[in-house]
């Protein structure tokens, strides 16, 4: 439909290209026509997916990259430039990628269609726990159909395609930061789990390297990090394949009150190595859901996050009292209760002698705070309610896009340590992000921009500007591409 | 606008006129311009502002201005009639096009030029040099503030050397962004407390070169 020339002489200034690697567009409808790859591995070519505007979001056009399967995570997802503004027109192309991402990992694992709950692919991803593993052990090598690890006292409960839920893990409970755990309305836990693709697992593990105790080009242990010979480089996508790619995932342990109808569930073993009872079989609900994807031109790399629709009201609903119905982190019936505040006294689940039978009596009253302009609100609910309807009477329509976050400093973003070792000094090295903030309710509960009073630039939670800081193990540390994976490591 | 002091803009303590949101630190009535085009009076701020402050237009008015200094610092200019009306006298006299030799000699001569006889010049001058404090500090200070106390009375010279209370210029911070966007820290190359993009471990690395601070990185 539009030649590459003619999009790459499109743009203000120094923005240039929104796609994120330079291909050509073809016509999205015969794209879609033909599928994206169906792949369960995360290599694989990329899928061109070009949109000239929101009004092309056509049940015809997502029909066909959901019940495909699209399974090949977007590379390249260009917006024609019609948006009145830069600004809009490419938060909505940023937004659009998110929601094909969101297909694309989403898609089952035994290749079949995105619908019917089934185990999505980032599920069979390795868990950072057995990246990360005790004492600095190397990593079993990358196998789909059995990346998941499970604590020895958990064989009898462990069942392939299940998801351990590591409670002694200080990050499965409690926000970055140690910001606080958050609570349901249930009085059970938000557990929060990491996972990342075989691009991002390979770099840190490479398979060249196995067995190799002097390797340079190892990360998963603090021994081999000393003797790393950096800089800390994660793939990038492109073309030839999607890059690394990691997800965090928010989910709320279901109880007989909940309808798992409404959510992506899955069976986990709740591991609490101090009880009687180490390994609990539950189920859990998908409630909140953060995509990190480096690709070539943004080296800062896309941020995405969903949330479940029925999570939390916003600041505005409760406001004009439109706030009803059953959240699971807000109770309209206590609305005068002063919202967003972190639980009292201790927080780990042993000292507060939690477990799913035995809940905690504090109950998290969370809303979601912070504005959009009209303008990207009325984008969002565009692009939300498309996709929502393309995927009516599945779970996933139950899912929101929350916002993108994308380096804006087009000129910046697409260098790397080893285009330009000066980059490392560059004056802003998170090269503009946009949004300034970016939060999602059930994974920085407590970090929330607030409409009335402001942002604190790093205490307001902002996907790149945090992820900025992060850093590998040892001492002295290194920076570590916008990762806080590497600094797990033991 | 609030009065903002720098301590309490880095303690996180803001006055309740600097909104925030998800789209930025910024007052929700900018939150729609983040989607707007500017204005062609704010476009031609911007080149007025390159001029006066020696900085590069698209550092001021990136295409995607995730900061909206420019607007923001715009419609404190244009806060009140008068002021709006010298800031078109400025225009007027501001070459657009011009070379940007032809421009920073147009401003110069504006900022420099004080003819207490001549009201209107006394204005220009000022609101000039507010403008550019406002890009390098982040803070307001007023132009009537500028002439009172820049140039003050031969009796108060003791009180000045002794750098008294009564001689300090009043000044209000614009916003949280307006201040950790502040020019002035690009000029000394750092960055303002609490607050750093520069990547991990830059402290053990020679600061970036100026040139990266001040100009628009060319795209490859």
């Amino acid at each position: 439909m539009f030649g590459v020339s003619t999009f790459v002489s499109v743009g203000v200034g120094a923005l240039g290209l929104l796609i994120f690697y330079s291909g050509s567009f073809s016509n999205p409808i015969a794209i879609a026509a033909t599928g994206g790859q169906r792949t369960n591995t995360s290599g694989g070519p990329c899928p061109d997916m070009t949109l000239a505007s929101l009004g092309d979001l056509t049940p015809g056009l997502i029909a066909g990259h959901t019940k495909l399967g699209f399974s090949g995570l977007p590379c390249d997802a260009g917006q024609v430039p019609t948006a009145p503004t830069p600004v809009l027109r490419l938060q909505e192309g940023f937004d659009y990628f998110s929601w094909l991402t969101f297909l694309a990992l989403n898609s089952p694992a035994n290749g079949g269609q995105i619908g019917a709950d089934a185990q999505p692919i980032w599920e069979t991803w390795k868990q950072l726990p057995d990246v990360m593993e005790v004492g600095g052990a190397e990593p079993d090598p990358w196998d789909p159909h059995h990346n998941a690890g499970h604590p020895k006292a958990c064989d009898a409960q462990f069942q392939p395609g299940m998801m351990v839920i590591r409670m002694d893990l200080e990050e499965t409970y409690n926000e970055p930061f140690k910001s606080g755990p958050l609570f349901d309305q249930n009085g059970n836990y938000a557990v929060f789990v990491i996972y990342m693709n075989q691009a991002m697992f390979e770099y840190i593990v490479p398979p060249s390297e196995r067995h190799n105790t002097s390797s340079q080009k190892s990360l998963y242990s603090i021994a081999l990090q000393r003797h790393f010979k950096g800089p800390v480089n994660f793939p990038s996508g492109d073309k030839s394949g999607p890059g690394s790619v990691m997800v965090k995932a928010s989910w709320k342990i279901l109880t007989a009150k909940d309808d798992p109808s409404q959510y992506h569930t899955a069976r986990a073993i709740l591991y609490m190595p101090t009880r009687a009872n180490p390994c609990q079989v539950v189920r859990v609900g998908l409630i909140g859901f953060h995509v990190g994807h480096k690709t070539k031109t943004r080296q800062q790399w896309v941020w995405t996050t969903f949330e479940h629709v029925r999570n939390v009201p916003t600041e505005k609903e409760v406001g004009d009292g439109t706030a009803t119905g059953t959240y699971s982190f807000y109770s309209v019936a206590d609305k005068g209760r002063e919202p967003n505040q972190t639980p009292p006294g201790a927080w780990g689940p042993d000292e507060t002698k939690w477990d799913p039978s035995h809940p905690s009596s504090f109950k998290s009253q969370i809303v979601r705070t912070g504005a959009n302009s009209q303008a990207i609100s009325d984008e969002l609910r565009t692009i939300n309610s498309a996709f929502q309807a393309s995927l009516k009477g599945t779970v996933w329509s139950n899912y929101e896009l929350i916002l993108t976050q994308w380096p804006s400093d087009f000129g910046c973003s697409n260098r790397t340590p080893l285009d330009n070792p000066s980059l490392e000094s560059l004056p802003d090295s998170t090269c503009a992000p946009f949004p300034t903030y970016l939060a999602n309710s059930t994974l920085e509960t407590f970090s929330q921009p607030v409409m009335k009073t402001g942002g604190v630039p790093l205490a307001t939670s902002s996907c790149i500007s945090c992820h900025n800081n992060a850093t590998t193990h040892q001492i002295p540390a290194r920076r570590s591409d916008f990762t806080f994976i590497l600094e797990k490591a033991q | 606008m609030t009065d903002l002091k720098r301590r309490k803009v880095i303690a996180g303590v803001t006055g309740a006129a600097v909104g925030a949101a998800m789209s930025g630190s910024l007052p929700l009535s900018m939150l729609a311009q983040i989607t707007e085009a500017p204005s062609d009076q704010e476009t031609k701020f911007a080149k007025l502002s390159a001029a006066l402050t020696g900085f590069n237009f698209n550092l001021l008015l990136p295409g995607v201005d995730t900061s909206q200094l420019n607007h923001e610092i715009f419609m404190k200019v244009t806060e009140k009639p008068e002021r709006t009306s010298t800031l078109q006298e400025m225009f007027q006299i501001f070459p657009d096009p011009g070379t940007p030799v032809q421009q920073q000699t147009a401003v110069a001569s504006i900022v420099s030029t004080w003819d207490r006889k001549d009201p209107k010049q006394v204005a220009r001058c000022f609101l000039g040099r507010s403008i550019i404090l406002a890009w390098y500090l982040g803070a307001w200070y007023d132009p009537k503030d500028l002439e009172t106390k820049t140039y003050h009375k031969p009796e108060a010279d003791y009180a000045y050397r002794r750098y008294s209370k009564s001689v300090l210029i009043p000044h209000s911070v614009l916003s949280p962004s307006a201040y950790t966007s502040g020019l002035i820290w690009r000029v000394m190359q750092a960055h303002p407390m609490g607050y750093s993009n520069l990547q991990f471990g830059y402290w053990g690395e020679n600061p970036p070169d100026l040139k990266l601070f001040t100009d628009q990185i060319p795209v490859p």
